[in-house]
């Protein structure tokens, strides 16, 4: 209703549904830095895309070329159908954007910011009115809504920052370290509200908490060295630590099962399907001792899977007491360490199968 | 394009709505006003315009443009919100305009706010608000320019500070391109064009030029191209901000291009530019007027005009006029359609152009004994070698430049030149019994009328006027024939052009010293009364006209010190004393007119009196005898009793004049009268009007008299163009409403003045009285009560004069607390509202920001 008549929506996007798309974006700064190599991206309606990476890594610089804040050196991004770099004003209609930091007017109030950013959207009259009022509700700030923002709190001002976003009901919504810097409280607040603006949008997030990938995030694309190293749901990434499917058995051993190390655990184990490198040490007490069955680095998911019931089967057909066995599901840090380390030597993206 | 709009509303909001805007507001009201009222020298200058507040704004815009710009772009840069601003969705090019128009609204706010300026010069004079208007269009033009400039420079940094300090450093670069040592040292250095170019984009002559209140289209387009040039860079930065296509470098050449286009643009643009402009003041006073562009098109041989002009170096002031001469001397040409060719030339020291020049008879002005001379001066020649030189420009009044133009051309142009019959008593305007030119005072009125008419001198006891007169001009005529008078009176009835001025007392003629009682006399009365009374028009001559208003201030000798007195039968006529609606006297803005009669049409006489010069309502009669040489100025002032009606001193006769001899003295008898007479003769002298300083010799006129005898030489003989040109109404206004209030509080103050300095005399002569009944100067022989009268007398004496030091000082302080209030309401009042709305609105915001808070 309320919407300029130029306005992208949904309906304009392209006949795959992506509201969201980067072509091969690529930025080289001057001095021939390259900060985006060939960033291919796609967000459809209702997901919620977490980048990750470390900093320097390329993410801000992404998002400003996705916003059309900054030119690409080379390939496209399309906001709701529209290419950005052609029609950028069009394709802008359709974004709500909170930059890194929030930045905003200091010596206007939340209110007046609203209604400056709706004004420039094209909204007029009652409905800037309305529309200024619906954001600061689900934004949850009028009780500062009239008081300048350069006495607000941190956290206020991230959520005027996202009021301002939405305040036009966006069909795409890229929030740039949106909980940055937040108390447990505010983050949690904001991902609320993110999740319910889900509903209609298509959101990219920038971030470097790894929690939010779990939180927040339908998907996750992790950016190293200007590359999306990673591209898929979170299950997926968690499926990317080479140690997933590790097997720490603790088994109670009698006399003659004496000897802690050895050749004696390793070739207990060592033909079950998808096992890599074994280790023992003595456990806790005299009798106990701790193996660790790793996977073969190229095990499949499937042998990953199958290693715990393997594993456990043959300490009982050996007799061993089982006193615990732990699987490991696979550590993000892990490997969003190894994802962006690994950037430099890998030629293209990761692809999750 | 709503973007706009809303970036332009929040910038200006912002711009309001922080400290900094109303500080720097307040600062350049205080600043403005202060500087019109001290440096300015605004009363000192005693004229009815803003010069003095526009002189200053180049500079003070300097300051005040880049502080309204800095913040533009920098802080979006420095906060971060610039990247929120730029994904709205609006064109970079919007967001660019948006803000200037809000720095430039604001300066808008700035230069309205300064109104009351304008306010108070109405109240005190009679200003050209068409150029005031102008000028302050001007004003906002170069704001906009140096705004776009500190845009510009705001874009380019994220501190501003730099922002601010590189803007005024650029903008300062401007404002001095063009001034004469700057240009001296640039010719020096660089290459000619170059340093000509850079000259030519000069801000404060731009501005200067309109301040005068002309609009030429290239200034508007150096002030537009200004303005696109700085938006164009503010673009390229901003986009560079975000966008960040392309190397620094290749911006950086693009960025120069635009600056080197902009000098080259302006540079090359003015003399194709020039010819296209608005003359914005109420007189027109800088347009070549129809009656000018008619006396450029009337030669019938080519007519060609030569200027000498030297370079004005590094001498002030000269390159404006040298500028407008040229202007002038070009425009005469443009509009001639090729019957006029202009030819400019440059003496140098010692080069051959300054031998031609000196040998055209051009007289160079000389700043001291090592300066160079400086020639401002015309040569006009046509095809059968007559020739008419304009010998030193730099006397003239620029208003006047065109009529001097227009006038050599005019001379040059027409084959015949009224012949024109002057009949004078009075020293210097008339001829002696052998034909030749008298010596004296009316030397200067003469010259003037023979530029433009060929004089043939009249003489008193001549059998009949000359042949083939077209006018003729009869100035307080003395010893007439019988005959003269009989062939006057033919002329006159006959309808022959007559311009007569009969004087009660003429000072300028006192007459030979070996008769005592006329030289002792102030001057002598003009013949030919009987003759007008005659005609139909009734001359006093018995009482002379006084007018408090009007009177002039002399130099008088008062109690022995030289002081300055208003001598009530001397009369400054103002415009509103001088017809409006005859040509004549139309656009003359002042005349002097010295012990006049009154005119007055003789009832059932058939004529009829157009009031040419009139006074005040104030005026009254002065009786003839209470005027004496070297009589007591203060005394008339005193007795003056007002009447209650305007006299007219000058006026035109409308209707048939009767001759004194019956109908047979006649010719065609019932012939419609062209007649002018003025109830003075002084007036046609220059002593009245004209002062040449030492050292000079241009006389500075302070009056518009000689004018006034032209224009009515030229209304009787037909000639019309001129009359156009003449008096274009001066650039330069009085503050009339200022010098009232003067007159007034003088008036008070004379009352009591002059009851004290009587009540000194008399203590004064009962002193001497007593003192004289005592022998020789003892007081011996004075009684105690005679000594103690003495000393009361002494007593009260000293007492009086302290009184009378006191009412002359409080005159001084009244006039002086007048002059403080004006400035002080003007750099204070309107300052202290704004800042004081400023507060209000701050704290108003403080407590709604704590009401919202403590909810």
């Amino acid at each position: 209703m309320h919407d300029a008549p130029d306005t992208p929506s949904k309906r304009d996007a392209a006949g795959d549904g992506a509201m969201i798309e980067a072509r091969a974006l690529t930025r080289r700064f001057s001095g021939g830095v390259l900060a985006v190599d060939a960033l291919s991206l796609s967000v459809r309606t209702g997901e919620v895309v977490g980048l990750l990476g470390p900093n320097g890594a390329g993410k801000s610089t992404t998002i400003r070329m996705l916003t059309g804040y900054l030119a690409p050196t080379a390939g496209s991004s399309r906001l709701a159908g529209v290419d950005v770099q052609r029609e950028p004003v069009r394709a802008q209609r359709a974004l709500g954007y909170l930059p890194e930091g929030s930045p905003l007017y200091a010596e206007m109030t939340p209110r007046a910011i609203l209604r400056f950013v709706a004004s420039v959207r094209g909204l007029r009259g009652r409905a800037r009115t309305s529309a200024v009022d619906r954001a600061i509700a689900r934004a949850r700030i009028a009780s500062v809504a009239d008081r300048a923002v350069e006495t607000l709190s941190k956290g206020y001002r991230r959520r005027v920052g996202l009021a301002q976003a939405i305040v036009h009901e966006p069909p795409v919504l890229i929030l740039d370290e949106p909980t940055d810097g937040l108390d447990p409280n505010q983050k949690r607040a904001v991902r609320a509200l993110v999740a319910e603006l889900r509903e209609q949008a298509a959101v990219i997030i920038s971030t470097h908490l790894l929690e939010e990938v779990g939180t927040l995030c339908t998907r996750t694309g992790v950016i190293a060295r200007g590359r999306l190293v990673f591209d898929g749901s979170p299950e997926q990434l968690h499926a990317l630590d080479p140690a997933r499917g590790t097997v720490t058995l603790t088994v109670r051993t009698t006399a003659d099962d004496a000897p802690v190390r050895g050749e004696r655990w390793r070739g207990l184990f060592a033909d079950l399907a998808g096992a890599g490198a074994i280790d023992s040490e003595a456990g806790p007490e005299a009798s106990l001792v701790r193996v660790t069955i790793r996977p073969k680095p190229d095990a499949s998911e499937r042998e990953r899977t199958a290693l715990a019931p393997l594993a456990s089967a043959r300490a009982r057909e050996r007799g061993l007491a089982i006193e615990s066995l732990a699987v490991e599901p696979g550590r993000l840090d892990e490997v969003f360490r190894q994802l962006t380390e690994r950037a430099n030597a890998t030629p293209g993206p990761e692809r999750a199968a | 394009m709503s973007g706009l709009g809303a970036v332009f509303r929040r910038e200006l909001g912002a711009l309001v709505g922080t400290p900094i805007g109303p500080i720097f507001l307040v600062v350049f009201l205080v600043l403005s006003a202060g500087l019109t009222f001290t440096l300015g020298a605004f009363f000192e200058r005693g004229r009815a315009d803003l010069g003095s507040f526009f002189v200053f704004h180049p500079w003070l815009l300097l300051f005040l443009a880049p502080a309204g710009a800095m913040r533009l772009w920098a802080e979006e840069k420095r906060t971060g919100t610039g990247e929120l601003l730029l994904t709205l969705p609006v064109r970079p090019w919007a967001v660019v305009l948006g803000k200037f128009l809000a720095a430039w609204a604001g300066l808008g706010i700035a230069l309205a706010l300064t109104v009351p300026l304008w306010l108070t010069v109405t109240l005190l004079g009679e200003p050209d608000h068409g150029s005031i208007a102008c000028a302050y269009l001007g004003s906002w033009l170069l704001g906009g320019g140096f705004l776009a400039i500190g845009s510009a420079c705001s874009a380019a940094t994220r501190t501003q500070v730099v922002a601010f300090v590189v803007a005024t450093l650029a903008l300062l670069a401007l404002a001095v391109a063009g001034f004469d040592p700057v240009s001296q040292a640039l010719a020096d250095a660089l290459p000619a064009p170059l340093a000509g170019a850079i000259s030519a984009v000069g801000a404060t002559a731009r501005h200067d030029a309109m301040a005068r209140g002309v609009v030429e289209a290239r200034d508007l387009f150096y002030f537009a191209s200004m303005i696109g040039a700085g938006l164009w860079t503010t673009a390229l930065l901003v986009r560079s901000m975000s966008a960040g296509v392309g190397s620094r470098a290749a911006r950086g050449v693009v960025i120069a291009a635009i600056w080197v286009g902009f000098v080259a643009v302006n540079a090359g643009l003015g003399p194709t530019l020039r010819h296209v402009r608005a003359d914005l003041t109420e007189g027109r006073v800088y347009s070549l007027s129809p009656a000018a562009v008619a006396i450029a098109r009337s030669p019938d041989e080519p007519v060609r005009l030569t200027v000498y002009a030297s370079r004005p170096g590094a001498r002030q002031g000269l390159g404006e006029i040298r500028r407008r001469v040229l202007d002038l001397a070009r425009e005469f040409e443009r509009v001639s359609g090729g019957r006029i060719e202009a030819r400019v030339v440059s003496p140098a020291p010692f080069s051959p152009e300054e031998d031609e020049a000196m040998g055209a008879g051009l007289v160079p002005l000389r700043a001291g004994d090592d300066a160079d001379a400086f020639y401002l001066g015309l040569v006009a020649t046509n095809a059968v070698g007559e020739r008419q030189v304009l010998p030193q420009l730099l006397g003239v009044d620029e208003q006047f430049l065109e009529y001097e133009l227009a006038r050599v051309v005019r001379a040059l142009a027409t084959p015949h030149r009224p012949r024109v019959g002057v009949l004078s008593a009075l020293p210097g305007l008339g001829f002696d019994a052998s034909g030749r030119p008298t010596e004296g005072p009316g030397a200067f009125a003469r010259l003037g009328l023979s530029q433009l008419f060929e004089l043939v001198p009249v003489l008193p006891d001549a059998e009949a006027l000359p042949e083939g007169l077209d006018a003729l001009l009869v100035a307080h005529p003395r010893s007439i024939g019988g005959a003269m008078r009989r062939a006057i009176d033919a002329w006159g009835v006959g309808g022959g052009a007559t311009l007569m001025a009969l004087d009660p007392i003429c000072q300028s003629d006192r007459g030979a010293t070996e008769d005592v009682t006329e030289a002792m006399s102030i001057g002598r009365r003009s013949d030919l009364f009987d003759l007008l009374e005659a005609w139909g028009v009734s001359a006093t001559t018995t009482a002379l006209v006084g007018d408090p208003r009007l009177a002039e201030p002399v130099q008088m000798n008062v109690g022995g010190r030289p002081e300055q007195v208003r001598f009530l039968p001397w009369l400054g006529l103002g415009p509103s004393q001088l017809s409006r609606d005859d040509p004549a006297t139309g656009r003359l803005s002042r005349v002097v007119v010295a012990t006049s009669g009154a005119l007055a049409a003789r009832p059932g006489a058939g004529v009829r009196l157009e009031p040419l010069l009139t006074t005040t309502t104030e005026a009254g009669p002065i009786a003839l005898d209470r005027i004496r040489f070297g009589g007591d100025a203060r005394a008339l002032l005193e007795a003056h009793e007002a009447q209650g009606v305007r006299l007219t001193i000058g006026a035109r006769v409308r209707g048939t004049l009767r001759s004194a001899y019956g109908q047979g003295g006649s010719e065609t008898p019932g012939a419609p009268a062209r007649l002018v007479v003025i109830a003075d003769a002084d007036w046609l002298s220059s002593a009245f009007w004209a002062v040449t300083p030492e050292g000079q010799e241009q006389p500075i006129v302070t009056a518009d008299n000689g004018d006034l005898l032209l224009n009515l030489v030229e209304t009787l003989t037909g000639g019309t163009e001129l009359l156009e040109l003449r008096a274009r109404g001066r650039a330069s206004r009085p503050l009339s409403r200022l010098d009232a209030i003067r007159a007034d509080a003088e008036q008070r103050f004379r009352a009591e003045e002059s009851r004290l300095v009587e009540e000194i005399r008399a203590t004064q002569r009962r002193m001497s009285e007593l003192e004289a009944s005592a022998p020789l100067g003892e007081t011996v022989g004075l009684s105690p009560a005679q000594e103690r009268e003495l000393a009361e007398f002494r007593e009260t004496m000293l007492e009086r004069r302290r009184r009378l030091r006191e009412v002359r000082l409080e005159l001084d302080r009244e006039l002086a607390g007048v002059r403080t209030r004006v400035a002080l309401a003007n750099t204070l009042v309107v300052p202290l509202s704004v800042a004081l709305a400023g507060g209000l609105l701050a704290f108003g915001r403080t407590r709604s920001r704590r009401g919202a808070s403590g909810a």
